[in-house]
This record gives C-alpha cells, structure tokens and sequence, in this order.
C-alpha cells in the first residue's frame, strides 16, 4: 500500500496545479495593466540580450568633442559629459539592472526560503530561533541593512548585488514560513512522510511547488525593489563604479551637468521608472491571478 | 493597557540589541586592517596603532564586543575618524534636520494620500480613481533620486520658486525634499486607503448607516474611514523604515545636512564610527515609531485594549 500512496501523489498533484497555473496565466492575460507590465518587460529583456546588436555605440567609447549634446538622429538620446551615447548606455545599463535585480531576488530567494522553510518543516526551536532572528532583522530598515553590508564589503556592483539579497532576506524566510505551513499538516505531506520519503525528498518534492505562489509573486515584486534599491546605492557612490553603465550611477556621474543638459539625468531616470513601474504591473498581476480570493 | 505596553516595550530590547550587533559586526567583518582603512595608506605604524589601541582594535573580538555594549548603553557611540569629536553630538546635532524632514515628508503624504485614496474608493471604476491609481503606481515607481533631481530641475533651476538645496531656516527649503521622501509614502497610503476602504464598504455596518437614511459624506468619513485608517496606519508605521532609509538619498541630492547624508559622507571617507553610529541611530528611530504605531494601535483600536483586559 505504502509504494502506492507515494507513486500516486505526485500525478494526483499534478492534475490540478497544471490546471492551477493555466487558470491563474488567463487571469494574468485578463489583466491590462500586466499585459502593459509584460509587453515593456519583454522589450526591456529583448534590449539587454541584444545589447550589441540594439546599441547604436560602443557604450564606453568617449567622444569629447560631441559632449553633452542633446537628442539627434546620430545620438538618439543625447550625449553624456563624456560624449558617449546615452541610448547605447541605457541599452546595456539594462543588463546590469536586470542582473541586479535577478541575482539579489535569487540569493534572497534561496537564502531566506530555505530559512523559512527549514523553519516551518521542523518548527520547536529551530523555529523559534530562526524566527526571532527574522523578527529583529525584519525591524531594521532594509535599505539601511544594504548600506551597512556594502560598507563592509566594499563599493561595487557585485557586493551591492549580495547586499541588497542579503537585505531581503527575513522577508522571504517569513513569507515562505507562512506558506509551508499551511501546506505543512497537508494529507498529501502526511502520506508521503509516512510513507517514510525523507525530509529533503517531503520538504523539495512535496512542500516546496505547492508554496510557490506567494514566492513568484513576492519574486517579482522585489525585483523591481532590487533595482530601485541598487539604483539608490549608485546613486550614493556605493554601487556601480565609473565607467560601468548603471542606471543610477549614470544619474549620478552626470548631475552636475543637469542644468546645461537635462537628459543626462532624465533619461537614465526614466529608464528604472519604466521597468520598476512594468515589474510592479506584473506583480500586481501575478498577486491577484494566482491568489482569485483578491478579486 | 499597561501590559500591552510593557510587552511592547519589551519588544524593542532585542531589535535594538540587533541593530547593535548589526553595527559591531560592520567593522569587524570587514576585510583588510580597519585601522588602516580608516586613516589610508599614508598613515604611520604608529597613527595606526594609537588608533587601534583607542578603539581596542588589538583585542579579541568578544572584548571589543563587550566594550561596544557598554560604551553603547552608555550612550558613548566613539570619536569620528574625520573631525575627533565624540559621534553621538555629531549624530545628535544633525537629528532635528532629519526628523523634520521625515515628519513633515509624513504629514505631506498623509495629507495626500489619504484623500487620494478616499475619492479613489468613493468614486471606484471614475476617471479620478483611475488617475489617482495611476500617481499611485508612478510614485513607488520613481526613484527618489532622480524625483528629487527632477523637481530641482523644475522648480528651481527653471521657474525659480524655490531653493535648489540646502537648509537655511525657512520652510521653502523643505518643500522639495518633503515632496521626494514623501511621494512613495503617499502613492502606498493612497493605494491602501482606497483597498482597505473598499473593504469596508461592503461591511453590513455600512449598510445599516446607509439604510438609516445617513447622507454619504457621514457614512464615508464618521463610519467607513474610521475603520479603514487602521490598515493606514500600520502602513504608515510600517513604511517608517523605508522612509528613513530613504531619508539617506534625499539628503544627498538636497544637500540637507542630516544625519543620511553625514553617513553617506562618513561612509565615503572610511569613518566607521560615524557609520555604526548613525546605523543604531537609525535603527532607533525605527524601533521607536514602530513602538508608537503599536500602542496608537491600542488608542484607535478598542479591540486590542480589550484584548489585555481580558488577558488580565
């Protein structure tokens, strides 16, 4: 009886999450606002991927002599202090906010889940101890975590990425406790502990895919506040260094010059606005496709 | 109510205690010879080993650990590396520009968010709650720095009402970095009024009010929005951290002499003490308006008075 039972779960949970999730994708697509989010995402990650073949410049190559002119057919968006092209800067500037934002969502993302779950799975102390942790973690601004972690690490793009994953953390770990346990006294999970799977094999096989939706959604939110984040932490001199064509330290390095040529800092500015406003469309999106109670 | 009190009182002892280690741990883990970061290469073997021995760099961690803490209880926060005054009357001197900023950045999003909000629910599906949603999203969406930049640009530089930078007495230094630290503020209270109001409109409290014949205006404002503001308040409370944080870059693009940017340039320049410094002080004043937000919890809130007396 026992090989049944765990032979059986995984199909019998498989049914209804596929449908689950072609459910909740209609409602996504039902969604103006996410299409809109979707829509620009998919163009902004389509111009980081294609970055060369997008770029009308070499996003580094100074050219003194054409500095800080406005927008031209040969400079679509201008030119910075240093005569580079502002376009073909913001185009790769992309890549580095993406990064930003997936590498700090993935180490927040591995880091805090397995806390959490490893928190709700085993509860007692273990529970209680990771918790308390969370709780005082959750009290400090996360901002200010960030800023504390990068003046340890040192200035630059890697740290600030570890930084601001590191930073959101306890938020993942409460989310994800919150999840796993309610899926935690489960039938299913129940059968398949007693079934004797492992703990690794209950916690990854069973718990983790039926926790997911608060993750994706949380996911996807935070990255818009990784990138808005690490923008900030640029911005301060804390983040991306010259030449490096972030968004943030663009406007950084630039603002000197705001009052000669604006665009220097409008458009480095517009660019994270953009993404940050379509990540959030799609997150909005995702929160109320995956969980219909919200409607 | 005194035992609510107490135990949120309580609460703040291990944050704090956290927010302490937070910042013991900033030099200790550093990598490389703090001393030598602090004071840069030119610094003599014996600079730096005075500067060891003041901050008792040359002992065991756990020492140094124990001295912090009680240096810290004390309210001794260290000598800035910079200008070798003690750092809590540099942090201290520098407190009311911040806590201005930060209260009137509050006042301004409450006083547009809230009403944002209300119009926004009152009139759900019209052009305004559209718009209103829109400013919403367009708020948390921008980054404080460049909003900042942007209406120096415009009021400043271009039409010339108000002062570009700085903090020399008169209100209209504080409008535009009230409006930049405050506008994420207002975009989440306007969204949260409107999400929480919504909800309880449809509570049969509301039919009832309505049923009995009450005009619309009461029935929002003496019946609805009362119980909607306590969602409002808990995000008020709880975007407080953010918004100090943000209290940091602010500072920076206006030149408010603050403690955020006092850090930004303490960090810039290795003076670490400033930095732990500035970071309990922050993290106090987290704790501190978390632990006000919970007891005017228990102000607005008769359920959770009644809660304690009947605990009792």
């Amino acid at each position: 009886m026992t090989p049944v039972a765990e032979v059986s779960l995984p199909t019998s949970q498989t049914a209804p999450s596929v449908s689950f999730g072609r459910q909740a994708l209609r409602r996504l697509l039902r969604n103006p606002g996410a299409c809109v989010g979707l829509v620009v995402l998919t163009i902004i990650a389509l111009a980081a991927i294609f970055a060369p073949y997008v770029a009308t410049h070499d996003p580094l190559e100074q050219r003194l002599p054409e500095r800080l002119q406005g927008p031209s057919p040969e400079h679509w968006l201008g030119t910075d202090d240093f005569g580079r092209d502002l376009f073909s800067r913001i185009v790769y500037g992309a890549r580095i906010s993406l990064r930003i934002g997936f590498t700090s969502v993935s180490i927040a993302l591995v880091v805090g889940g397995t806390m959490g779950l490893v928190a709700a799975y085993y509860g007692g102390w273990i529970d209680h101890l990771l918790m308390r942790i969370v709780d005082i973690l959750l009290a400090i601004p996360s901002i200010l975590l960030a800023i504390t972690i990068v003046t340890m690490l040192g200035p630059g793009l890697n740290n600030v990425m570890i930084a601001v994953g590191l930073a959101t953390v306890p938020s993942y770990a409460r989310i994800m406790r919150a999840a796993v346990l309610a899926v935690r006294e489960s039938d299913y999970v129940q059968a398949a502990i007693a079934a004797g799977a492992s703990d690794l094999r209950v916690m990854v096989r069973h718990i983790l895919p039926n926790c997911m939706a608060p993750i994706i959604v949380q996911a996807t939110l935070s990255l818009a506040t990784a990138i808005l984040t690490a923008a900030g932490l640029s911005f301060i001199g804390l983040g991306a260094q010259p030449p490096e064509p972030e968004w943030g330290a663009m406007a950084a390095q630039s603002r000197q010059y705001m009052r000669q040529a604006h665009h220097v800092v409008t458009f480095p500015g517009l660019a994270i606005a953009i993404t940050v406003l379509a990540l959030n469309l799609v997150g909005d999106g995702l929160r109320d496709a995956l969980d219909p109670r919200l409607n | 109510m005194w035992r609510y009190v107490t135990t949120r009182l309580l609460a703040v002892i291990p944050v704090m205690f956290g927010v302490a280690v937070l910042a013991f741990l900033m030099l200790v883990l550093t990598p490389g010879d703090p001393a030598l970061l602090m004071l840069g290469e030119r610094a003599t073997e014996e600079q730096l080993q005075t500067l060891r021995q003041e901050m008792g760099l040359d002992k065991p961690a756990y020492v140094q650990f124990a001295r912090f803490m009680a240096n810290l209880v004390r309210g001794d926060l260290g000598r800035s590396i910079r200008s070798s005054r003690p750092v809590a009357e540099e942090l201290l001197a520098r407190l009311p520009a911040t806590v201005e900023l930060a209260v009137a950045a509050v006042v301004l999003s409450v006083l547009l968010g809230i009403p944002l909000g209300v119009i926004s629910a009152v009139r759900r599906g019209s052009l305004a709650d559209h718009l209103a949603m829109l400013f919403a999203l367009g708020g948390v969406a921008m980054p404080a720095f460049w909003q900042g930049l942007m209406l120096m640009l415009i009021f400043a530089v271009y039409l010339g009402w108000l002062p570009p930078s700085g903090r020399m007495g008169g209100l209209e230094y504080l409008v535009l970095p009230a409006i930049t630290l405050g506008t994420r503020e207002s975009a989440l209270i306007a969204r949260m009024t409107r999400s929480s109001l919504l909800e309880v409109i449809r509570q049969d409290y509301i039919r009832t009010a309505r049923a009995k014949g009450l005009s619309e205006r009461v029935v929002i404002f003496r019946h609805a929005l009362r119980n909607a503001l306590l969602s409002v308040v808990t995000v008020v409370g709880l975007n407080f951290g953010s918004l100090l944080a943000g209290v940091v870059v602010t500072e920076t693009v206006f030149s408010w002499p603050g403690i955020g940017r006092f850090m930004v340039d303490a960090i810039r320049a290795k003076d670490f003490p400033v930095v732990q410094g500035a970071v309990v002080m922050f993290g106090f004043l987290a704790a501190a308006v978390n632990l006000l937000v919970d007891l005017l919890y228990a102000v607005i809130d008769p359920r959770i008075r009644a809660q304690y007396v009947q605990g009792r």
